[in-house]
């Protein structure tokens, strides 16, 4: 393996929030204290986009901080976006960074740090601030394994164990580190699992062995409910019966480590 | 000669006779002192509890072991037990031998090391040939275990060991200057408890003397920061049922592990714990007591970078909130690990035995001119 860590970008569309968004991750990534081993980026954007946004992505690729770009021409779904990514990368660990989202600048340190004393772990969630599209902290998530009351007597405090996720269900993957072998071993994400698939991934990675330890840093900073965001829309225009499809589906497929072929028929 | 002169002069010769044989009594000690010969007896409480103190007390008769003289450790029944939380390296080279059914010969040449918990015992042992020393570590257990108008005099007891100058100093102003005879040291932190490069956890732990305050202090922190109501508190006891104190090393594996320990006991003498949080690099968030620990003040000044303390119980909530945010954030300066840790090597477990080492050499010194004194005395 040449690189340590990969940060994966899945870009689906682009416009001026697009990229005023873009301008702080990258800025957010160039500017990790622990400069010295430069995780590699790699911006995966939509064939959908137009030349004019793939012109403006381009202009991110920079050979000093190792960034780069490359077409997807799959699906237009973050799960289809983020595969094309990991596929593409070598590398022994990476994260996934929605575009709007934001790293601390003690990300990469970190990420060092704890893939030198967790060797065990397989997938490493980061302790995520989310805030609302101005800024303001609405709460924080991946922490509950620190609670020893939600992680229960027979749990270890710090890992992500079964009865927790099925108990609580709000776990996210966003800036979590990701060993790649791992990932790819146990199917990676489900393309047909349209909603709550980060949920199903983290179902199948427990009932497949893996090892989920958070990282009770606040290493990644999250928006929610921005505008015209693919999950935004999903909440927009999903109905309730679907979504809870979708859940349900996630707690019956993580047994199988295939993307099966699932689909929801309104009633 | 008459009956009454008669009478004198049989008074006169027993007398010489007497302080012939007492003469003669304390040279023999006087030769076993300056030959090394003396034993030493440190009386220890009966608990398991794990505290300083005791941990103290074994840690003096390792030192005095080394030194080549016979040590005991002198229990108060026979069914004691050796305490499980203290190291056996240091417990189990010294014989446990019980006060109750003790049949070691003492002389003048013995000393007797008793803490303030056992002031019966400094009573009881009042009439013993042997040097008897204090040990004090705290100022409010001395001060419950006597009666209004009683000190440690009343019972012959005029050495004290202390393990600060700031408790030297309250003992000089409260009771005079040269009313005891007192030696300092620094207490020594074990290395086990050393600083890990692995990452700490967002865990405090909590000790403290007063369960009720214990408690508040979690109610007020989780009421003024319920988006931190998944941070535990520690008390620092066995995951068994029912929970146990931990043994030191034990405790100083957890203690290492977890970001900040807070500290709340206002009738402390000296603190352990503060000092043994900032040498494993988790920082002490503490309640001042009444004394001011020595390590974090210098003259009327409290030192930056020893912690974070306050005269206010009040504060702790929100200076415990402060620190996790900083933990959350990295951002907690390398200033405070780096002070924290240098404080600490003035408490040495090596830099310990040497200020050790000197108090019962010195002591020794101070009993055999005590008799070389005594016998120029008799012989004149």
């Amino acid at each position: 393996m040449n690189n340590n860590l990969a940060i994966i970008i899945p870009v689906h569309v682009f416009n001026d929030t697009t990229k005023e968004h873009m301008d702080i991750l990258i800025k957010s990534i160039k500017e990790q204290r622990n400069n010295e081993q430069k995780p590699i980026v790699l911006i995966v954007y939509h064939k959908s986009i137009d030349k004019g946004g793939v012109d403006e992505l381009i202009k991110y690729v920079d050979e000093e901080y190792k960034i780069s770009v490359m077409e997807n021409d799959g699906n237009i779904d973050y799960q289809s976006q983020v595969m094309r990514g990991v596929n593409a990368i070598d590398c022994d660990f990476f994260t996934v960074a929605e575009f709007d989202d934001e790293l601390s600048v003690s990300f990469t340190h970190q990420m060092e740090r704890h893939t030198k004393h967790y060797q065990d772990v397989d997938i490493f969630l980061s302790t995520m601030l989310e805030v609302d599209i101005e800024d303001k902290p609405v709460k924080i998530t991946n922490e509950t394994v620190w609670s020893q009351q939600f992680v229960g007597e027979n749990g270890s405090m710090g890992y992500l164990n079964e009865n927790l996720l099925k108990e609580y269900s709000d776990f996210k993957l966003s800036g979590a580190i990701i060993k790649k072998d791992s990932f790819l071993e146990i199917g990676g994400y489900k393309s047909n699992i349209k909603l709550s698939f980060m949920y199903e991934f983290l179902l199948r990675a427990l009932n497949n062995g893996l090892t989920i330890y958070s990282i009770p840093k606040l290493m990644y900073k999250h928006i929610v409910g921005r505008e015209g965001s693919l999950f935004d829309d999903y909440q927009k225009n999903m109905s309730q019966g679907e979504r809870k499809f979708w859940f349900e589906t996630a707690m019956k497929e993580y047994v199988f480590n295939k993307d099966r072929e699932v689909s929801y028929i309104e009633k | 000669m008459s009956k009454e002169n008669k009478e004198t002069q049989d008074v006169q010769e027993q007398i010489k006779k007497s302080n012939v044989e007492k003469i003669e009594k304390i040279k023999s000690a006087l030769e076993n002192l300056k030959e090394g010969k003396s034993k030493f007896l440190f009386c220890v409480p009966d608990s398991d509890q794990p505290s300083a103190l005791l941990y103290e007390i074994y840690f003096h008769a390792n030192v005095v072991s080394g030194l080549g003289y016979e040590t005991y450790m002198m229990t108060e029944t026979e069914e004691q037990k050796v305490p499980e939380f203290i190291e056996k390296e240091l417990t189990e080279k010294i014989p446990h031998i019980s006060m109750q059914k003790s049949n070691i010969s003492i002389g003048p040449e013995d000393f007797m090391v008793i803490s303030e918990l056992h002031t019966n015992v400094m009573e009881q042992t009042k009439k013993l040939p042997c040097k008897r020393i204090g040990l004090l570590q705290s100022f409010d257990y001395m001060l419950n275990s006597v009666l209004p108008g009683v000190n440690w005099k009343s019972f012959g007891v005029t050495d004290v060991i202390t393990t600060s100058e700031t408790l030297k100093n309250m003992l000089i102003k409260y009771y005079g200057k040269g009313f005891y005879n007192i030696k300092t040291y620094n207490i020594g932190i074990p290395d086990y408890f050393e600083r890990t490069d692995k990452p700490q956890k967002p865990i405090i732990s909590l000790i403290g003397r007063n369960s009720n305050e214990m408690n508040k202090i979690i109610k007020l922190f989780y009421s003024k920061y319920p988006h931190f109501n998944w941070v535990t508190f520690d008390p620092m006891l066995t995951r068994k049922k029912p929970p146990q104190r931990l043994r030191r090393k034990d405790f100083a594996n957890r203690l290492k592990e977890n970001f900040a320990g807070v500290w709340i006991d206002r009738i402390s003498s000296f603190g352990t714990f503060p000092l043994e949080c900032m040498k494993t690099g988790t920082i002490p968030i503490c309640l001042k007591p009444d004394i001011t620990p020595p390590y974090i003040h210098k003259d009327e000044e409290i030192l930056e970078n020893v912690g974070y303390w306050t005269i206010n119980i009040y504060d702790l909530p929100e200076m415990i909130g402060d620190m996790l945010t900083k933990f959350l954030d990295d951002n907690i300066p390398d200033e405070l690990y780096d002070g924290m840790y240098e404080k600490t090597l003035d408490y040495t477990p090596e830099k310990s035995k040497e200020m050790l080492n000197q108090v019962y050499v010195e002591l020794i010194k101070e009993r055999t001119s005590f008799m070389e004194e005594k016998i120029k005395e008799f012989e004149k």
